[in-house]
This record gives C-alpha cells, structure tokens and sequence, in this order.
C-alpha cells in the first residue's frame, strides 16, 4: 500500500478529516493527533499517522470504528495496535496506545527512525528498552511514561521539539543543553506577505486585513504580484496609486493593526525588477521573486537574486527555491552567495508557508539563520479564511530550521520592520 | 460513500480518449464566470470539450488543480461532481450522470439539459483559487 509522498498541505487535510470523522464515529479513543512526517512538518509527507489514546481493552473497538469511518474504502491490519485505512486521498494509520504509555507512544511515532533509533541506543545504556512503542526496563515490566517530557526525563534528555526530532544532531544538542529557543505562533507579530484582489487573492483588502486583525496580528503588508509576474492576475503599474489610495482608507477605517503597502515584485529574466525604481519606493516594504525561470541554471538564477538582493528597494526575497513539496526540489541556486549578499545588505530571506511552497525547507532556512540572514515567516496567502493555517506550516518549517524569534523580522514591532527597510535605503 | 470513491477513482483514472468513447469536440468556448460565489477568483488555464456526454477537462497549466469543483447547471439546479485532484497536462473525463445535486439526485441528460459547466480548483498548494465555465 505504499503511495507518493503527500504534499504536507493535503496530509494535513486528510488527517483532520480522518480525526473529525473518528470524533463522529465515537470512537474510544481520549486523544486522537498527528504524528510522523505531519508532526514534523516534513514538506512531503511519506505516510499520514495518526496516535489514538485509549485504555488497552478499548483497542480493538477503536481499530474496528476506525476502518468503518465513512472516508475508509479498503483497511488493513498492521499490528494488535495498530489500523490503516486506504481512502481516495491517500492512506491514514492509526496507532493506539493506553494512557500509562502514550509519551513513549507519541516519540516512538513521531521521530524519525533515525531519532528513534538514537533514543533506542540511550535507553539501553540507562537500563531501559524502548521498543514497539514502550518504554520498559530489562525484564519487559513497563515503565510508567505519560507524557513526551517523562520520555525524555527517562532518558535524562530535555524535551526535544517534534520539528527537530530529524535524527541529525539534535539528541547531541539537548546532551549539551545548546537547543534553540524555538519561534512559536505567539511571537509572530505580522504577515509580511498576503495577496488581494489587487493580483490573484481571492479576498479584498479589506477582508484580509480584517482576518489578519482578527488573528492578533499588529501589521500586515499587502504584497500583490507585479505586472509581469508569473501569476493569473496582476497589479498593473498604472493601479498602483489606486491601491495606495485604497490602503490609506482602510488605514483611517480599520483601527488596531498597522497596513504596510507592499509588492511581491518579480525578479526578470535578467535580474532587474519588475516595476521601476521610483514606482517600488513608493512601496513600504519590496519583496523580490523569482517565478519564473526562464529555462535558466543554477549559476544563472544565483545572478539574478543576487542582482535584486543587491537592488536598495528589495527588502525580501521570497520563497528562493520556488520548490513545490513533493513534486518539484525548485532551483538549484547557490544558498551560500545568497546568504552572504543578505547580510552584507540587510536583505530578509523568507520561509514561506503556502503548502505549495514552505521554502525555504528546514535545512536551507537553518543555514540561512546560522549565517547571520534576517528570515521572515509568511503565509503568502490568497485567501483570508487561511492566514492562519499558512501561517502555522511557516512557523512548523522555520521550527524544522531550528529557527528563534530572534532571527525573526515579523517577530519585532511594525517599527521594527520599518526601520529594517529604512537602513537597507540609506544605503543607497 | 464506497461508491463515490470508485466513481472517483474511475474518473481519475479513464482515459481521456477512449476507442469506443465519441470523438471530443473542439474545446468549448469560455464564457466569464459571473456567479459571485466565484467573486476574485482568477481565470484556471482549461481546455473542456465534450465526448458525448462526458465532459472532458484539461489542466493546461503548470500547476496542479486541488479541490476541483465541476458544477453543472441545468433547469433550476446545480449538479455537482468533486475531483480530489488534477495535475498539469492532465486530462480527466467526467460523465454527466456521475453529477448529482447537493442532495443526492443524479443528472440525467434525458430530463434535463445542461447550459454550463464551471470548474473551479485551487492552484498549487496554498496558491489562488480559480474558475473556469463553458457554455454547453
């Protein structure tokens, strides 16, 4: 039954269609979350699993309702504890576990193998077996572990954040206490990019800025695309007045939240910018991309970014990989130069969270932060109803690149974010 | 249910010309979608044309469709058919009996006479939202 990776987007629905239908169904189960590459935010997700908690004489209930929710077409035993169901989108494991051991549970199905397998080696050294979802001591006697924190405590490790739980060297990291601070939805104080009616949004400005107030948010940048721009609709040069105009009535009608005037430009075949110098400083905030690769290679589109990482007006490049997860890796651009032409400029570099995007990944984002780039954490959304959701798959990937509210911009104050804009120009 | 997912399933998975299926028309022509339910979406690169009476839908873009509505309108009611998915250069081949309203009733050609098919579908992961109607 093994498929192709799931874009994490349509993982995510599927599970939350799966746990909703399970709460329909009544099933016996206290708990019901993701686990695996979903609980990671992995970008393309192999399997979606889900970890139900229930008393042990509950189990085979649950696993029986479980293969009768209505989006189950075809299930298949895995194991006394466990369930997958084979539905029109993909198939969807439940894994169950009692109460007493649904910490080990949760670890055991949440990290990688090679995390697991980490854990594995510890506990063994500390007189413990973790094995098939347990925690027990030498003579299989299970060791009472609730919570993911007595998992850890066991194995005289702090906790570890499922996003980092990649079996790369973050168990060496908590031995040595240097884990990172990780940015949560709470530190984010803005969405630096969100598209309207203006270009190819669904929303109108107003009701974006409206979902982004509802949110708590302190600011929000419109950021339509440019004339040019590789989208279905664009923001000609001659509306851009229109909209400023526009922005300035919302600003006088909608209290409580900062609107930044902003473009998502388009970086050309040769590196220019998509609107003319004297239009993109009328904007509050520049954000550069790179759509289209106009057949180009590697070094070819590392010329071009560094040209607009370069430009004075270009505050962000967004989205650099123009990846799609799970069916296109994007660019293969030279992220070193990049990064190195981003601090020397101050130029921001985003971990956008459209599903279809969630670039840049993990790895490439922790680079970015490790060399000193400003990273910004966007939706890049089309559509007010899901600021929200994008937001968290930015904020899941920027937590895969071991990203602190530190290396934020949209972390810091709407002042913060303009004095950010008003250094690179001063610049000249 | 069960027998949604097949029908699903068989969509998905027939071929757009079939050796037994009719010829498929020239595309049909786009007309703007003016329904305010589809208020700011933008325009999906399609191509439809007709074989019989299937509708056959192409993906003309480079970007994959998610969540593709058909809506087929004929007499007072709308009759619904729902793709999980359409990837770029994919063609799928929707029968009209395989539409149904919202509750349950099927399209049948015999008793009515579809005016228009509008597909609407999210562009990539997270992108857009976009339409695209033909007259019939």
């Amino acid at each position: 039954m093994s498929e192709d990776p799931l874009p994490l987007g349509r993982a995510h629905l599927l599970a939350s269609t799966a746990i909703r239908e399970a709460r329909r169904a009544g099933l016996p189960v206290d708990t019901m979350v993701s686990v695996g590459d979903l609980r990671r935010f992995e970008p393309a997700v192999a399997s979606v699993e889900l970890l139900g908690i229930s008393p042990l004489p509950d189990h085979a209930a649950a696993l029986k309702a479980f293969t009768r929710l209505p989006l189950a077409f075809a299930s298949r035993p895995i194991s006394e504890r466990s369930m997958m169901i084979r539905t029109e989108r993909g198939t969807v494991t439940l894994h169950l576990s009692p109460p007493e051991q649904a910490g080990a549970a949760l670890v055991w199905h949440t990290g990688s193998s090679l995390h697991v397998a980490a854990l594995r080696d510890r506990a063994n050294g500390r007189g413990l077996r973790l094995f098939d979802a347990r925690l027990t001591d030498r003579q299989e006697r299970p060791v009472p572990c609730p919570s993911e924190d007595d998992l850890y405590d066991r194995l005289d490790l702090p906790f570890i954040a499922p996003e980092l739980r990649l079996g790369a060297d973050e168990i060496e990291c908590a031995d040595d206490n240097a884990l990172p601070q990780l940015v949560l939805e709470r530190h984010i104080r803005g969405d630096l990019h969100t598209h309207t009616t203006w270009s190819d949004g669904r929303d109108s400005a107003e009701t974006m800025v409206l979902a982004a107030k509802q949110l708590g948010y302190e600011y929000v940048a419109i950021t339509d695309h440019s004339q040019r721009a590789w989208s279905s609709r664009k923001l000609a040069v001659d509306d851009v007045p229109r909209q400023r105009e526009e922005i300035e009535t919302l600003r006088g009608r909608i209290s409580g939240i900062d609107i930044l005037h902003g473009i998502e430009v388009d970086i050309m075949r040769d590196g220019t910018l998509d609107f003319e110098d004297e239009v993109l400083a009328g904007f509050d905030i520049v954000l550069a991309s790179l759509h289209d690769s106009a057949d180009q290679m590697g070094g070819q589109l590392t010329r071009r970014y560094l040209k607009a990482i370069r430009h004075p007006l270009v505050n962000v490049i967004t989205h650099p990989a123009n990846r799609s997860p799970a069916r296109s890796e994007g660019f293969d651009v030279d992220f070193t130069a990049l990064f190195t032409a981003a601090v020397e400029t101050g130029t921001a570099m985003e971990i956008d969270g459209a599903p279809g995007h969630l670039d840049m990944d993990g790895a490439v984002a922790r680079r970015a932060a490790a060399a000193g780039v400003t990273i910004t954490i966007d939706s890049d959304c089309h559509r007010a109803e899901w600021l929200a959701r994008q937001m968290r798959f930015g904020i899941g990937t920027a937590r895969r690149g071991w990203i602190e509210p530190r290396h934020v911009l949209n972390a810091g104050s709407v002042d913060d974010v303009r004095a950010f804009v008003a250094r690179k120009r001063s610049r000249g | 249910m069960r027998l949604a997912s097949t029908l699903l399933a068989t969509i998905l998975l027939f071929p757009a010309c079939h050796a037994s299926e009719p010829p498929a028309s020239a595309p049909l022509t786009k007309i703007a979608v003016t329904d305010p339910r589809y208020e700011g979406f933008v325009f999906l690169v399609a191509t439809i044309r007709r074989s019989g009476s299937d509708f056959v839908i192409t993906n003309d873009s480079t970007q994959p469709w998610f969540d593709v509505a058909l809506v087929l309108t004929g007499g007072a009611d709308e009759y619904w058919l729902q793709l999980a998915e359409v990837n770029p250069g994919q063609t799928v081949t929707a029968a009209a009996a395989q539409f149904a309203t919202r509750d349950g009733v099927a399209f049948d050609a015999r008793r009515v006479m579809p005016r228009t098919l509008i597909v609407s579908a999210e562009i990539g992961e997270g992108g857009p939202t976009g339409a695209y109607a033909v007259r019939l």
